[in-house]
C-alpha cells in the first residue's frame, strides 16, 4: 500500500497533474453538476422526492405502448440492419459485382443526410401521395395509401438509413481481413458459403458486435422515423421524451422516459465492453495479402445477388436525387409531386443567396460543427490515451464511464441542464455566466458527442499493437513523441471518420441550438425550422430541399477531405 | 513521460475554448451589423448617429419569422433604435426566458399568448411597466391588467372547414359539435403535439367551459370525457404538415381543424382554398400578442429608457399599421385595425371567450401532459 | 556488459520471475531459452526496461540501470511481430531512433542508408510501405531500425518465431553473420533448442519464471543440468529400470535405479564391437526413418521402446525385424 503510495507521487508529474485537473474540472463542471442540478430541479421541485411521474406513466397505455415498441425496435432493427449491412460490406468488398465502386457511392449516400431530411426523402417515395404509392395505386386501384405506415415503414426507413456505420467501420474490418485464410480455406476444400461463413464473417464478429449494439441504441433512441411513418400505432419512446421536454411541467416525465433509455443503453455498452475485453480477432500472419474480390460460382446466385445490390442502390438513390431535384422547383411542384423538367430553375438557390441571413447560419453551423469536433477529438485522444494506458483501475473506469453520461439524457435535457446552471456565477466556471455567450453552444455540442466519440475511438486504441508503442520507446523517443510519431498516426483515421461523422451530425442540429443559440448567429437548424413555419413564402418547402442538398453538400466534402485521402492512402499501402 | 501530452492537451484545450470565447464571439458581431447593414437602407445608419441612443435591444419572440425580424431590425433602425431579434418558437422562447432567468438577455419580448405570458408573470420573469400611450387604444381585455404586457397583434383561434366540401349549415357551430356530431367524427384534424400555442388555445377554450375546482386537475369529469372524444375522433396530423396541405391532399378525409386568423387568410391565399369558421356562441379564444420587459432591464437606466421607448415606438397605430399591411396580422390597437386585411378584421369580429388566463396558464402543461399520456392516440 | 541481480518480477499477485541471475559477457551471444510462459521474454523485458524488477538489480557496464526509464537505455531491440511502424516507410522506420536523437539530417541520411546495404535493403526497399515487404525483409528492418543506432545491447525476441521453415533457417544463419559483423552483445530469447544450440556462446534455460542451468550449448545439450533441460533440449530415451538392471548386471559403472535415467539417441549404437565400458543389450529393429544425413531406428530391447541415431556411412542398414544388438555407455547416461 505504501510503496503503491509512493508510486503514485512518482507518477505524479506537473503534467499529469495539470491533465488530471483539467478532466476532472471538465467532466465536473460540463457534465455531471449540470445533470445532477438538472435531475435535482426537476425532481425535487416541490422540495421533496415524489413517485408521481412513475405512476402517471404507469397509468399511461400510450407511454407503455412506447416504451414497449422502443424495445421491439431496437433488437429488430440490430437485426435487420445488420443483415443490410453485412449485404453491402459483401457486395462492395468482398464479392466480384459489377460497378462495385458505384454502388458503393450509392449505398455511402447515408452518411451525407440523416434524420428528418432522410426520412422526409423516403416518404416523398413511398408516402401516402408518394411517388411509388400512386405508381402502385395506378396499376391497383385498391391499394391501400397508407401502407407506409406503422412498425414496418419504420423499420424500413430506419434499416435503410442506419447501415452506415456500417459502411464505415464494418467495411474497415473486412478490409483487413487476410485473404491467405480465404486461399487456406478453400484449399482446404471449403465452399463460397462456408468460407464466408467460418472464416470470414468471424473476422468482422467484433466489428460486427460493435455497429450492431450502436444500431440498437439507435433503434431504441428513435425519433424522426417513428415520428414521420410511424403513424399512430407505432409511437416510440423519443418523440414522446422530446414532447415532454419541451413543455414547462413535464419535464420530470421527460428525464424518467429517457433515464430509462439511458439505463437500457448503459447495459448495452456494458455488454460491449465485456464482448471486446475478450479481446479482437487479431491477423497473425506477418505477411498479409489483400483480398481480391470473390466471384460468386453458382449463376444463380450471382444474378440474384446483383439483382438484390441494385435494388438496394435504388433504395439508397432515389430519395437523394429526388431532393435534388425537387430543390430546383418550387413548393407547389413539392407538394403535388409533379416533376416538371422544363421548370426547373435556380430561383431558390439565388433566393438563399440573395441575403445574408440565409446563408449565414451555413457558416456559423460550419464553424460551430468544426470547432466542436476538434475539441471533442482531443478530449477524447486524451481521454482514449489514459484509458488505454491505466486499463483496468478505477481511473479509467470512472473516466469511462463518466464521458458516457450524456448519453443517459435527451439532447433538450442536456441543452436545459447547462442554460440552468450557467444563467449564474460559479466559482468553478471562473465566476462567468454562460448564458448567451457563444461559448455555451460550444460546450453543448462537444458534451452530447462525446459518448459515441468515445465508443469510437476507444476501439481504435484496443486494437493498437503495443508492440508499436515499446519498440518507439525502446528507439528512445519519450511517452510524448511516440504518441505523436507512432501512436497518433495510427489512430489518425479513426479519430477524422468520428470528427467528420461528429461535424455532419452537429450540422442540422436544432435540439441544442434552440436553447443556446446566440441571438446574433441562429444555426442552420433553427433557421431551417424557421423556415417551414414560415407562411408568406410560398417557396419555403422548397427552400428546405434547398437547405438539405447544400447541407449534403458539405457533408459530401467533409467526407471527401477526411476519406477521399484516406483512401488514397489506403491503396497505396496495399 | 506524458508530461508534454498533458501540458500540449492541456493547451490545445484551452486555446480552443479562448478561440470560442474570445476571437470568435467578436468576429461574427462585427459581421451582423454588417449583415443587417446590406439590409437596412444606407439612410438607416445615418439616421442611427443622428436619431438613436445607441443603446442595443435584445428582441425575444416568436413572431419573427417571414422576414419580419428583417423588417423590424430594418424599420427599427430608422427610428434610431438597435435591435437585434432572436426568433423562435414560443415554447422555445419560453424555455430560454425560463432558463436565463437569473441573467437574462432579452430586454423586450413580444409576441407569445396569454398563456405564456401569465406563466412568465407567475415565474416573476416580466416587469410591469407603466402603460404607453397606445394601451388605451386596445381592444378591452386584450392588454394585461397589472400591466406587464399590452397587446399589439391578436389572434382569433377558430375551427377553420373547406368551405368548398361543407356549407355554412353543414358545418360545425363549435368544438363540441366535432364529438358530438357523428357526420364530423374522422374528417377533422388533432394536432400530434400538444406545445403550441393554437394547440393550447383550442383545449383551453375546451377546457374552461368544464372548470371544476373538486375535478381532476381543476377539471370535471364531463370535460376530461369530452377532450376524450376530441381526441377519439380526430384524425392525428400528419408530422410537418399544416391542416390545408391536409385539406387539399384529396387522399387525405381531413377537412377542418384548428386556425389562427391571419393563418386563414394565408393558407387560403396560398393553397387556393376558401375558409369557412365556427362562430361559437361562447366566442372564440384569441391569442394575444403582447409586448413585455423582461426582469431585470430596469437595473440598467439606459436599457430601460430605451425599451420603453421602443415598446412606445412599436406599439403604435402607425407601425402596427405597417406590420398589419406587411404581414397580415391583425392590430390590437383599433386605431390601426383598418389596415388589417377584410377577411382577417371579419374573423376578429367574433367576440373573445371569456376565459380565466391565469388559471389556464397555472394548468395547462399539467392538462396537456394528462392528455397526452392517456387521451391522444 | 549485462548483469541481472536476484532479479523478482510480479504481475499483480502473480509472480513471473524468481531469483534471476545473468551474466552477459561484452560480444557474447546469449541465449533465453524455454518454453512459452517460462519468463524468458519477461527477463529480456527487464533488460530493455519494459518491466520493472520489484526486486533485484539490473546492472549495464556495471551502472545500475533498474531505475532507466525505456528510452534512456540505448538498448536495441528486435520485436516478435517486428513491430515496424504501420504508417512510416522502410526509411523512416530506420531513421526513427536518430530523429529521436535529432541526428543532422546529412549523417542521418548517411547512416540510413549504409546500414540498408548492410541488412541488403536496397533504395526502392527504402521508400516502401513496411507492409508491401515481405517477412525477411521485415526482419532485416527491424534489426537495422534497432542497429542504427549504434546500442551497445541488442536483444532479440523471438525474432524467426513467424517465419518459415527454410527462411528461418537462412536468416538464423544471416544473424549469426551479422551479429559476428558488427560484434554487437546480443540477447536473444527463443523456444527453439536447435536456433539456440547454433546461435548461442552461452545460454539460460528457464522453467517456470527460474534459470535451470547456464551453460554452453554443450553444457546444455550433453550435461543437463536438470531432467527438465534435459528433456527440453534434444530428442532422448528414457531408461526403464530393467534395462537399468542389465546395464548394471554388465558393467562397472552403476546407473542409479531410483533416479530418472536417460540418454541421448546418438549414445545407441546399433550392432558396434563392444569397448571398453559399453553394455550391450539384445534387441529388435521395429521401424527406421531414413533423413539422408542419417538414420533414425526404433527399436525394442527388453520391453522397452528406444530410439537411436547412425550416421549414414554407406553402410547396409538393418531391415525391420532384424535382431540385433544395442550397444552405449553408461557414462553417457544423464541421472536425476
Amino acid at each position: 500500500m505504501k510503496a503503491k503510495l509512493s508510486r503514485f507521487w512518482k507518477d505524479l508529474t506537473p503534467g499529469r497533474a495539470l491533465i488530471a485537473v483539467l478532466f476532472v474540472w471538465f467532466i465536473m463542471t460540463c457534465i455531471i453538476v449540470p445533470i445532477v442540478h438538472l435531475l435535482g430541479t426537476i425532481f425535487l421541485a416541490d422540495g421533496s422526492f415524489s413517485l408521481e411521474p412513475i405512476h402517471k406513466l404507469m397509468k399511461s397505455k400510450k407511454a407503455m405502448n412506447s416504451l414497449r415498441n422502443s424495445f421491439i425496435l431496437g433488437p429488430t432493427l440490430s437485426l435487420s440492419v445488420g443483415i443490410v449491412g453485412i449485404f453491402l460490406v459483401l457486395v462492395t468488398e468482398y464479392f466480384d459485382i459489377k460497378g462495385a465502386n458505384i454502388l458503393r457511392l450509392g449505398y455511402m449516400t447515408t452518411l451525407l443526410y440523416g434524420g428528418i431530411i432522410l426520412v422526409s426523402g423516403y416518404k416523398f417515395i413511398y408516402g401516402s401521395n408518394g411517388f411509388l404509392t400512386n405508381a402502385l395505386i395506378r396499376i391497383f386501384p385498391s391499394f391501400n395509401r397508407n401502407w407506409f405506415q406503422g412498425y414496418w415503414a419504420v423499420l424500413f426507413v430506419m434499416t435503410f438509413s442506419c447501415t452506415s456505420n456500417h459502411m464505415i467501420f464494418l467495411r474497415n474490418a473486412m478490409r483487413a481481413v487476410d485473404f491467405q485464410t480465404v486461399e487456406a480455406a478453400r484449399n482446404m476444400g471449403a465452399n463460397q458459403w462456408t468460407i464466408l461463413r467460418r472464416v470470414v464473417l468471424p473476422v468482422l464478429l467484433p466489428s460486427l458486435f460493435a455497429v450492431t449494439i450502436l444500431t440498437f441504441i439507435t433503434g431504441l433512441s428513435a425519433m424522426s422515423a417513428p415520428l414521420l411513418v410511424g403513424g399512430t400505432q407505432f409511437q416510440t419512446i423519443n418523440p414522446m421524451i422530446k414532447t415532454f421536454a419541451d413543455s414547462t411541467n413535464s419535464k420530470d416525465l421527460a428525464a424518467l422516459l429517457s433515464l430509462v433509455l439511458g439505463m437500457a443503453t448503459m447495459v448495452l455498452l456494458y455488454i460491449m465492453t465485456q464482448i471486446e475485453k475478450r479481446g479482437h480477432y487479431m491477423s497473425v500472419s506477418k505477411v498479409k495479402t489483400r483480398i481480391v474480390k470473390q466471384k460468386i460460382n453458382n449463376p444463380v446466385v450471382n444474378v440474384i445477388v446483383h439483382i438484390l445490390a441494385y435494388v438496394l442502390f435504388a433504395i439508397y438513390v432515389v430519395p437523394v436525387v429526388l431532393i435534388v431535384l425537387f430543390s430546383f422547383t418550387s413548393s407547389k411542384n413539392i407538394a403535388t409531386r409533379t416533376l416538371d423538367f422544363g421548370s426547373l430553375s435556380l430561383d431558390n438557390y439565388r433566393y438563399l443567396l440573395s441575403a445574408s441571413s440565409n446563408y449565414r447560419p451555413f457558416i456559423v453551423s460550419i464553424v460551430y460543427s468544426v470547432l466542436a469536433a476538434v475539441l471533442i477529438s482531443v478530449i477524447i485522444v486524451a481521454a482514449c490515451r489514459i484509458i488505454q494506458k491505466r486499463k483496468d483501475t478505477l481511473v479509467a473506469g470512472v473516466l469511462n464511464y463518466s464521458l458516457m453520461i450524456p448519453w443517459l439524457l435527451p439532447t433538450t435535457l442536456v441543452a436545459l441542464a447547462l442554460m440552468l446552471l450557467y444563467n449564474q456565477h460559479h466559482w468553478y466556471m471562473f465566476n462567468r455566466v454562460l448564458t448567451g455567450t457563444m461559448i455555451i453552444m460550444l460546450i453543448g455540442y462537444v458534451v452530447i458527442k462525446l459518448p459515441f466519440s468515445l465508443r469510437m475511438t476507444k476501439a481504435a486504441f484496443f486494437s493498437l499493437d503495443n508492440a508499436l508503442e515499446d519498440a518507439s520507446r525502446n528507439l528512445g523517443a519519450k511517452g510524448w513523441y511516440t504518441f505523436r510519431r507512432v501512436v497518433f498516426p495510427a489512430i489518425l483515421p479513426t479519430v477524422m471518420a468520428v470528427a467528420a461523422l461528429n461535424i455532419n451530425s452537429l450540422l442540422g442540429d436544432y435540439d441544442m441550438s434552440a436553447f443556446l443559440y446566440h441571438p446574433i448567429n441562429p444555426t442552420l437548424g433553427v433557421k431551417v425550422r424557421s423556415l417551414t413555419e414560415d407562411l408568406t413564402n410560398a417557396n419555403s418547402t422548397a427552400l428546405t430541399f434547398v437547405y438539405a442538398v447544400l447541407m449534403m453538400i458539405i457533408s459530401g466534402i467533409v467526407l471527401f477531405l477526411v476519406y477521399g485521402r484516406g483512401s488514397q492512402d489506403n491503396t497505396q499501402s496495399k | 513521460m506524458k508530461k508534454t501530452l498533458a501540458l500540449l492537451l492541456a493547451a490545445a484545450m484551452m486555446l480552443a475554448l479562448c478561440a470560442c470565447g474570445k476571437t470568435e464571439a467578436p468576429a461574427p458581431a462585427e459581421e451582423a451589423p454588417a449583415a443587417e447593414a446590406t439590409e437596412a437602407a444606407p439612410e438607416a445608419t445615418e439616421a442611427t448617429e443622428t436619431l438613436g441612443t445607441g443603446v442595443e435591444l435584445t428582441v425575444y419572440t416568436n413572431s419573427g419569422s417571414s422576414g419580419r425580424d428583417a423588417w423590424l431590425t430594418e424599420r427599427a433602425a430608422k427610428e434610431g433604435f438597435k435591435v437585434v431579434v432572436l426568433e423562435d418558437g414560443a415554447g422555445a422562447i419560453q424555455q430560454r426566458l425560463i432558463g436565463e432567468a437569473a441573467n437574462p438577455i432579452a430586454d423586450v419580448v413580444y409576441g407569445l399568448n396569454a398563456i405564456i405570458w401569465n406563466d412568465l408573470i407567475s415565474r416573476d420573469i416580466l416587469v410591469a411597466y407603466d402603460a404607453p400611450s397606445w394601451a388605451s387604444e386596445v381592444s378591452e381585455g386584450l392588454n394585461n391588467a397589472d400591466g406587464y404586457y399590452y397587446a399589439i397583434v391578436k389572434q382569433a383561434i377558430v375551427l377553420a372547414y373547406d368551405a368548398a366540401k361543407l356549407s355554412p349549415e353543414e358545418a360545425p357551430k363549435d368544438w363540441p359539435d366535432l364529438w358530438e356530431n357523428e357526420a364530423f367524427h374522422g374528417i377533422y384534424r388533432v394536432e400530434e403535439k400538444l406545445t403550441g400555442g393554437t394547440t393550447r388555445n383550442v383545449l383551453a377554450g375546451i377546457l374552461c367551459r368544464y372548470l371544476d375546482p373538486n375535478g381532476e386537475l381543476g377539471v370535471s369529469e364531463e370535460g376530461w370525457a369530452a377532450i376524450e372524444k376530441f381526441f377519439q375522433y380526430g384524425v392525428v396530423a400528419e408530422s410537418e404538415t399544416n391542416l390545408y396541405q391536409e385539406m387539399v391532399d384529396e387522399t387525405k378525409p381531413t377537412i377542418m381543424g384548428q386556425m389562427w386568423s391571419s393563418g386563414v387568410v394565408q393558407y387560403d391565399n396560398e393553397f387556393g382554398t376558401t375558409s369557412g369558421w365556427a362562430i361559437p356562441e361562447v366566442g372564440v379564444p384569441y391569442a394575444v400578442e403582447g409586448i413585455g420587459l423582461v426582469n431585470g432591464v430596469q437595473n440598467d437606466e439606459a436599457k430601460y429608457a430605451e425599451a420603453l421607448r421602443f415598446i412606445e415606438w412599436f406599439g403604435s397605430a402607425e407601425i402596427q399599421g405597417e406590420w398589419a399591411e406587411q404581414f397580415g396580422t391583425m392590430p390590437a390597437n383599433e386605431k390601426a385595425a383598418e389596415k388589417a386585411d377584410a377577411v382577417q378584421a371579419e374573423i376578429c369580429s367574433i367576440p373573445a371567450q371569456d376565459i380565466d388566463w391565469a388559471v389556464v396558464a397555472a394548468n395547462i402543461d399539467d392538462w396537456c401532459e394528462k392528455i397526452t399520456l392517456e387521451y391522444m392516440q | 556488459m549485462i548483469r541481472l541481480e536476484d532479479i523478482e518480477v510480479t504481475f499483480g499477485d502473480f509472480t513471473a520471475l524468481h531469483d534471476i541471475n545473468v551474466h552477459v559477457k561484452e560480444g557474447q551471444f546469449y541465449t533465453f531459452l524455454g518454453p512459452s510462459g517460462c519468463g524468458k521474454t519477461t527477463t529480456l523485458r527487464t533488460i530493455t526496461g519494459f518491466n520493472t524488477p520489484s526486486k533485484g538489480r539490473v546492472y549495464v557496464k556495471g551502472e545500475d540501470i533498474t531505475d532507466y526509464p525505456v528510452e534512456k537505455r540505448n538498448i536495441g531491440m528486435v520485436f516478435q511481430n517486428y513491430a515496424l511502424f504501420p504508417t512510416m516507410n522502410v526509411y523512416e522506420n530506420i531513421a526513427f531512433g536518430m530523429r529521436v536523437q535529432k541526428v543532422n539530417k546529412a549523417e542521418l541520411d548517411e547512416r540510413v542508408r549504409t546500414m540498408a546495404k548492410k541488412v541488403e535493403l536496397n533504395d526502392t526497399q527504402l521508400m516502401r510501405k513496411v507492409a508491401e515487404l515481405s517477412g525477411g525483409q521485415q526482419q532485416r528492418v527491424a534489426i537495422a531500425r534497432a542497429l542504427v543506432t549504434n546500442p551497445s545491447i541488442i536483444c532479440l525476441d523471438e525474432p524467426l518465431s513467424n517465419l518459415d521453415a527454410k527462411l528461418r533457417v537462412q536468416l538464423r544463419n544471416e544473424l549469426k553473420e551479422m551479429q559476428h559483423n558488427f560484434g554487437i552483445t546480443t540477447v536473444y530469447v527463443t523456444h527453439d533448442q536447435e536456433e539456440a544450440l547454433t546461435l548461442s556462446d552461452r545460454i539460460a534455460v528457464f522453467n517456470n519464471g527460474r534459470i535451470e542451468q547456464i551453460g554452453t550449448p554443450d553444457e546444455i545439450y550433453s550435461h543437463s543440468a536438470t531432467e527438465f533441460v534435459c528433456n527440453f533440449i534434444g530428442d532422448i530415451n528414457k531408461l526403464r529400470p530393467q534395462l537399468i538392471h542389465e546395464v548394471n548386471r554388465q558393467s562397472n559403472i552403476k546407473v542409479d535405479p531410483d533416479k530418472a535415467n536417460y540418454i541421448r539417441l546418438e549414445q545407441l549404437h546399433v550392432n558396434y564391437k563392444r569397448d571398453g565400458d559399453a553394455v550391450s543389450i539384445p534387441a529388435r529393429i521395429v521401424s527406421r526413418e531414413y533423413y539422408g544425413l542419417y538414420i533414425k531406428y526404433t527399436i525394442e530391447a527388453l520391453g522397452q521402446t528406444l530410439k537411436a541415431i547412425e550416421k549414414n556411412d554407406g553402410a547396409a542398414y538393418f531391415p525391420e525385424g532384424t535382431d540385433v544388438n544395442l550397444s552405449f555407455n553408461p557414462a553417457a547416461v544423464m541421472s536425476y
